[in-house]
């Protein structure tokens, strides 16, 4: 090897360990945390005795709902990730395999990029607004129709991807072969873009369950989700940085599982398009 | 067994018009072959007898029924696609009864008529496996079989035999012929490739930008080509193309100044396109009165021929020359070499160098 591909390689390396460096660290202290007490997390103590007690307040003192929370993140995540998924799937093959005038396609996928591209935090203002005129501020049906707004453009793009990259033979055969619309989406496109329904739950559920914004302003205590019960903590007077990181801990675990099942799909979903 | 007419087709995208109004008869049980190059049409005119693209004008007739509105599934119609579009979840047999299945066929008879299928196409040990799992070849049946099953008025073939090796697409030829008549029904054969056209066309449609150039059997096509684009287009290597004044002289007819040999009938002088194929050409070692003298360029061996690519002062010239015969010539030309080519006159087509229109002798 030459001086300069050495060189290369180090920089290359470099750039690589330092991202991973600045994702894992943080999250390591934080999750290293969840087992000191109080008084070494604010010393700074690294190497500390470990204890449960985090873990014990979070769950079971009288103050902090955690199990209820991680199962409100779980239902809002599970039926708005079920809805995207569903109707994202249809209209991908809809606006990518079907007759749609030229100008209607371009006005939805325009209308959802536009959507895609602006901060959550514009929104959530008049959504809070809307919520609370139809006097449905504080439900579930709120946050989780709030979160299915929000995800649907990213699902359609995946979704219409996957269903583009099906070659379009298959379905002048379908139709050859007599099947209706529903038939071809059912019988053809549907089994054929079940890898890329995997990616883009896995996806579409992760943001989902990391969402913030959205659920703080749209759940009341009885429908709280997890990063916002995390966030109550931090109060005036006391921050409990124990409960904090043990709820973090928690609450990573349903992602990464999601993560480590569906990752040979979500590469393949993120590449999709990409190579013929 | 089934008539197919095409009436006044028109077809155009946007402002592009891929296929003027077009008038086309198939007879029953027929074999044609719509020829052409990239951009003729020939796949959409097909799409358009399936039924897959709508046409702006026109009508097309199935035994004399109008189905110019009428679903793909509804012509009673099976196509082999290019790619085979095979349903990749689908196993083997799967894919072959899908349509029988969509149609609600009982399910004795899809049985039966599978496995005729599957052993017609010796493709029975195969039936469990999914597409991903054959080679080209074999899912090249699996999508013939897939048309067979339905047992359809009219094959459509859109360049079925384009994505297998040589040596295979010689032999699947044969095969898709011998079935063809075995099967009786009327097939219309897509392909680029003249020698498939010319091998197992009853009749062949040569195309160019959407416009029938000729309809005829492959003799027809080859030796009364109507045009200049027919000759050129059908022909490996290409015919001769040369342009220059033929003047019928005191007896002994010439072109572009050259001495022709007897066989021509010229009449007046004028200005042609004069083709010949390179199996029409002659070569010699030694001069003679009509024999024009070729500068060998290149040479070409095939095998079973061999080509001298060269000059004449009429223009470039391709030659067949037999390589068993004419005391071993082939082997011994080299580029460079000066040799002398005659052009067999009863051979020659004439053309009009403006309309490209074949020209009555003389």
């Amino acid at each position: 090897m030459t001086p300069r591909r050495i060189a290369g390689r180090v920089a290359a390396n470099a750039v690589v360990w330092g991202y991973a460096a600045l994702i894992v660290l943080p999250t390591l202290w934080v999750l290293s945390n969840a087992f000191k007490y109080k008084i070494d997390i604010i010393t700074g103590t690294t190497i500390s005795p470990i204890t449960w007690s985090n873990f014990e307040q979070l769950l079971f003192s009288r103050q902090s709902h955690f199990l209820w929370n991680l199962f409100n993140s779980a239902l809002v995540a599970v039926i708005s990730t079920a809805i995207v998924i569903v109707t994202a799937t249809m209209a991908a093959f809809t606006l990518g395999r079907l007759k749609v005038p030229g100008w209607l396609r371009w006005l939805i996928l325009g209308w959802a990029l536009l959507f895609q591209m602006l901060p959550t935090l514009t929104f959530v203002g008049s959504w809070y607004v809307m919520w609370q005129a139809v006097g449905l501020h504080g439900t579930y049906v709120a946050v989780i129709l709030t979160h299915v707004v929000h995800n649907l453009p990213m699902g359609l793009f995946l979704m219409l991807s996957f269903m583009s990259a099906l070659p379009h033979e298959l379905f002048q055969a379908a139709r050859m072969d007599g099947c209706s619309n529903g038939q071809m989406f059912w019988r053809v496109a549907f089994p054929l873009v079940r890898g890329g329904m995997v990616a883009a739950t896995a996806l579409i559920f992760i943001f989902s369950w990391s969402d913030f914004a959205i659920a703080l302003a749209l759940t009341s205590p009885r429908t709280m989700t997890a990063p916002v019960a995390i966030s109550t903590f931090a109060q005036e007077y006391d921050i409990r940085y124990g409960e904090m990181a043990a709820g973090t801990l928690l609450s990573i675990v349903p992602a990464l599982v999601l993560i480590l099942v569906g990752q040979r799909f979500i590469v393949r979903g993120l590449l999709a398009g990409a190579v013929k | 067994m089934a008539t197919v007419t095409i009436e006044g087709v028109r077809k155009s995208y946007g402002r592009t018009e891929i296929i003027p109004p077009i008038d086309l008869e198939i007879a029953s049980g027929e074999f044609i072959a719509l020829v052409g190059p990239s951009g003729s049409g020939k796949s959409t005119l097909l799409r358009v007898i399936a039924g897959l693209e709508e046409i702006d004008a026109g009508r097309i007739l199935l035994d004399g029924k109008d189905i110019t509105r009428a679903e793909p599934s509804e012509r009673d119609m099976a196509m082999v696609f290019q790619s085979y579009a095979l349903y990749p979840h689908m196993t083997v047999a799967e894919n072959m009864v899908f349509a029988l299945r969509m149609r609600g066929a009982d399910p004795a008879e899809i049985d039966r008529r599978l496995t005729a299928a599957l052993r017609m196409l010796g493709m029975t040990d195969y039936a469990n496996r999914k597409p991903g799992q054959l080679s080209g070849g074999q899912r090249q049946r699996v999508a013939m079989g897939r048309a067979i099953v339905r047992q359809p008025q009219v094959f459509l073939f859109d360049e079925p035999l384009s994505n297998l090796d040589a040596k295979l697409r010689a032999a699947t030829r044969l095969e898709l012929r011998a079935l063809h008549d075995q099967l009786g029904a009327t097939s219309i054969f897509v392909t680029h490739d003249q020698i498939e056209a010319m091998t197992m066309a009853d009749r062949i449609v040569l195309l160019d930008r959407g416009r029938i150039q000729q309809i005829g059997t492959p003799q027809q096509i080859y030796r009364e080509p109507r045009n200049r684009f027919v000759a050129s287009f059908i022909g490996s290597p290409e015919i001769n193309m040369l342009r220059g004044v033929l003047s019928p002289g005191a007896g002994h007819p010439s072109f572009a100044g050259l001495p022709l040999p007897d066989g021509l009938r010229v009449t007046a002088e004028r200005k042609v396109d004069l083709g010949v194929r390179p199996e029409h050409v002659s070569v010699w070692t030694e001069p003679a009165p009509d024999r024009w003298p070729f500068e060998v360029e290149a040479v070409e061996f095939t095998g079973h021929d061999a080509f001298l690519l060269g000059k004449t002062p009429a223009g470039r010239i391709t030659a067949r020359v037999d390589p068993d015969s004419e005391n071993g010539l082939a082997d011994r030309v080299t580029a460079g070499q000066r040799l002398h080519v005659q052009v067999q006159a009863r051979h020659v087509l004439l053309f009009d160098p403006e309309t490209g229109l074949r020209l009555p002798d003389g």
